[in-house]
Parts: structure tokens; C-alpha cells; sequence
């Protein structure tokens, strides 16, 4: 910053200083009897002669020196100004990139999707992809944010936002592929469900770092409840996190950060 | 879906659709309006049961014919945990009003 200033400031020290003596010299040269004699006024004594001269000559240089000084100011300002900006410009790009994205996805995993089709970390690959944990015996919760996804999908295609919904289960004991199927039917057509053995959707969660407590052995038709974290995740086109979405955000909100994100996430890629 | 109905036998088998869920809820709903008039917090205290049965019988016949098991107790529990964090909230608003006051 200081290096920047004072390369910029030099020529505004330096400059002005010639035109000064200039001046001195241009006023002392037309009191010598030496000048051209058109050069010499007519009439008027020495001292007289020589006051007025001094003025004029003054009068004549000071516009130009205040506009040279007007110039110079202005241009290193404006350089000044430029590279101020830029720097603060990287160093806000640094600011945020500077604490690093947490460690969320970004794993291979493989997984199977309620039409029994494999599903890997590849297909995550060139396009948005917003992710969210569940299961579908969930009572209240889980529906009311696939319903709020289904919102917020609606609301993004309209201004061409396509994202890949994933709705991965944390209880793949019971959520087969069929049940997945049938239960994705309720919500937004474009939701595709994941699961697989305890052991994938065990290494699933820890990746996206989802908490859960799915008891590993359960008898066929015990009923149970899964204890799992609520969030979206917002995935960028290289299966890398972008930015988690909480129960806070509603219909509207939830689909403006998301919109945000993504622009910001391109403005800076 | 691998559901054996033979542990719930009273019961027909909880369907997991919008309309299963819609039904349960708003039978849930009812039958929580219901306590709020008897100024029952916890349905699950046994010191409840018997006010319970005299007032809201026929609620609760109905919340837990139309919600599947597991939801029935989990929304009993979350009755009282949204009661007590709600009591937390308000007095929480009322500490910040109080501050704000003495400014």
C-alpha cells in the first residue's frame, strides 16, 4: 500500500519544481536591458516597470501551473483510487475464501436410487445438486422440507436455476428403493432418493457430517423413529459444498440464498 | 414395504402418504386442543390419564387410530418439549423487554 502511494505522489513533488524557477528566471531576464527591445515596455520607471512585470508574469503562469497541479493531482488520485479498489477487491475474494469451506461431501460414495439405479459421486458432477437427509417415516419434519424444496425448485426454474435434488435416507433398513419411490411421489417430481446398505449411507452421513441413530438390527415391523441433523446442502458443480440451508429459511428465503449462493459461487469460479 | 402389521393387530396398517399424514396431523391437532382446554401440558404423565379419559376421549381414540405408532409418542413428547421451550422463549423476550426498559 505505501509502496503503491508513493510511486503515485513522486511526480506531484518532483514536477512543479522546474516551473517555479521558471518563473524567477522569466521575471529576472525581463529586467535585464539585454531583452529585445519590442520585449521593453515603454514609459514608466524601473521599479514600476518591474512590479508589473513580476505580475503579469505571475498572472500569465498561474493558470497553467494550477492546471498542470489539477492534472497531476487528479491522475495519481485516480491511479491511487484503481489500485486501492483492487486491492480491496482481492482481499475480500482472500476474506472469503481465506477460513476455508468445510469438509462436507466432496467423497466417492455409491448408492443406489429408488429405481434401483446406481448412484455415485460422479453423478454429482456439472450441475448444482442440493442435498437433504432424511427418512420416510419421518412425522412431521422431514415432509414439511421436501414440501419447502419442492417450493424453492419451482421458484429457481423459473430463473433457469436448475439444481439436483437428492433426498438420502438415514434409515435404509426399512427405506428400500419401492418405499423411497412411493413416498418421493407425494413431493416435487424431480427429487430423486437414495439408499443403500447400513454401511454406505453409515459413510454418507459421516461425510456430509449428518448426525443420525438408526438402530442397526431392528425386528421386521418394529416401529422406530431416526434421530438425524435437518439441513440442505448446497453442492457446486464439482460435488464440492457451497452452503447449508436451515429449518429458519421459508418458501421465499430459503430460495433467495440459494440464488445468491449460486450467483456468487459463478461470479467467483 | 416390509411392514408387518401383526404388532399394531387393533390397528389397520399406517399408510405413509400425504393424506395418512394430513389426516394424523389434524386428529393430533384436535386432540391437543383438547388438553389446552383441560389445561393438560404432558398426555404422557399417568397422573393425566384419568382427566384425560373423562374429557378427551374420543380425540385421543382418534389421534391414535390415525397416526402410525412410533408418531404417537414422539408427538406426545414433542408436546411437552414445545411447551417448555416455548416458556424459555418468553421469558427470554421478557428478560430483553425488561433491559431494554431499564435503558
Amino acid at each position: 500500500m505505501l509502496r503503491l502511494t508513493r510511486r503515485n505522489w513522486l511526480p506531484l513533488i518532483k514536477k512543479p519544481l522546474p516551473f517555479t524557477r521558471l518563473l524567477h528566471t522569466n521575471a529576472i531576464r525581463y529586467n535585464t536591458p539585454k531583452s529585445h527591445l519590442s520585449r521593453q515596455p515603454i514609459g514608466g520607471s524601473q521599479a514600476s516597470r518591474t512590479r508589473t512585470r513580476r505580475f503579469e508574469n505571475v498572472e500569465f503562469n498561474a493558470p497553467l501551473s494550477i492546471a498542470f497541479f489539477l492534472f497531476v493531482g487528479g491522475l495519481s488520485y485516480a491511479i491511487f483510487e484503481y489500485q486501492k479498489n483492487k486491492m480491496d477487491k482481492e482481499q475480500e475474494k482472500e476474506s472469503r475464501k481465506g477460513y476455508g469451506t468445510p469438509q462436507i461431501g466432496g467423497h466417492p460414495f455409491k448408492l443406489i436410487d429408488q429405481d434401483g439405479k446406481e448412484f455415485s459421486d460422479k453423478d454429482m458432477l456439472n450441475k448444482f445438486s442440493i442435498v437433504y437427509f432424511g427418512f420416510s417415516h419421518c412425522p412431521d419434519i422431514c415432509p414439511d422440507e421436501l414440501d419447502k424444496l419442492g417450493c424453492w425448485l419451482d421458484d429457481l426454474s423459473k430463473d433457469r436455476i436448475e439444481l439436483q435434488p437428492l433426498f438420502v435416507t438415514c434409515d435404509p433398513a426399512r427405506d428400500s428403493p419401492e418405499v423411497l419411490k412411493e413416498y418421493l411421489k407425494d413431493f416435487h417430481p424431480g427429487i430423486r432418493g437414495l439408499t443403500g446398505t447400513y454401511e454406505d449411507i453409515k459413510q454418507m452421513c459421516k461425510q456430509y457430517r449428518v448426525y443420525f441413530s438408526t438402530p442397526e438390527h431392528v425386528k421386521p415391523g418394529q416401529e422406530y423413529l431416526v434421530d438425524h441433523s435437518i439441513f440442505f446442502y448446497l453442492m457446486d458443480p464439482q460435488g464440492k459444498f457451497i452452503t447449508i440451508l436451515g429449518r429458519n429459511l421459508d418458501e421465499l428465503t430459503g430460495a433467495e440464498k440459494i440464488r445468491e449462493s449460486i450467483w456468487e459461487y459463478k461470479r467467483t469460479h | 414395504m416390509v411392514w408387518i402389521p401383526f404388532v399394531s393387530s387393533s390397528k389397520p396398517e399406517f399408510k405413509n402418504n400425504r393424506e395418512a399424514r394430513k389426516l394424523c396431523w389434524e386428529s393430533r391437532d384436535e386432540y391437543f386442543k383438547c388438553l389446552d382446554k383441560i389445561d393438560i401440558i404432558s398426555p404422557i404423565d399417568p397422573k393425566n390419564k384419568s382427566k384425560i379419559k373423562a374429557n378427551c376421549s374420543t380425540e385421543e381414540n382418534k389421534f391414535e387410530q390415525n397416526c402410525a405408532n412410533s408418531w404417537i409418542s414422539y408427538f406426545k413428547e414433542k408436546r411437552i418439549t414445545d411447551y417448555r421451550n416455548n416458556l424459555i422463549q418468553k421469558k427470554m423476550e421478557q428478560d430483553q423487554l425488561e433491559a431494554d426498559m431499564k435503558k
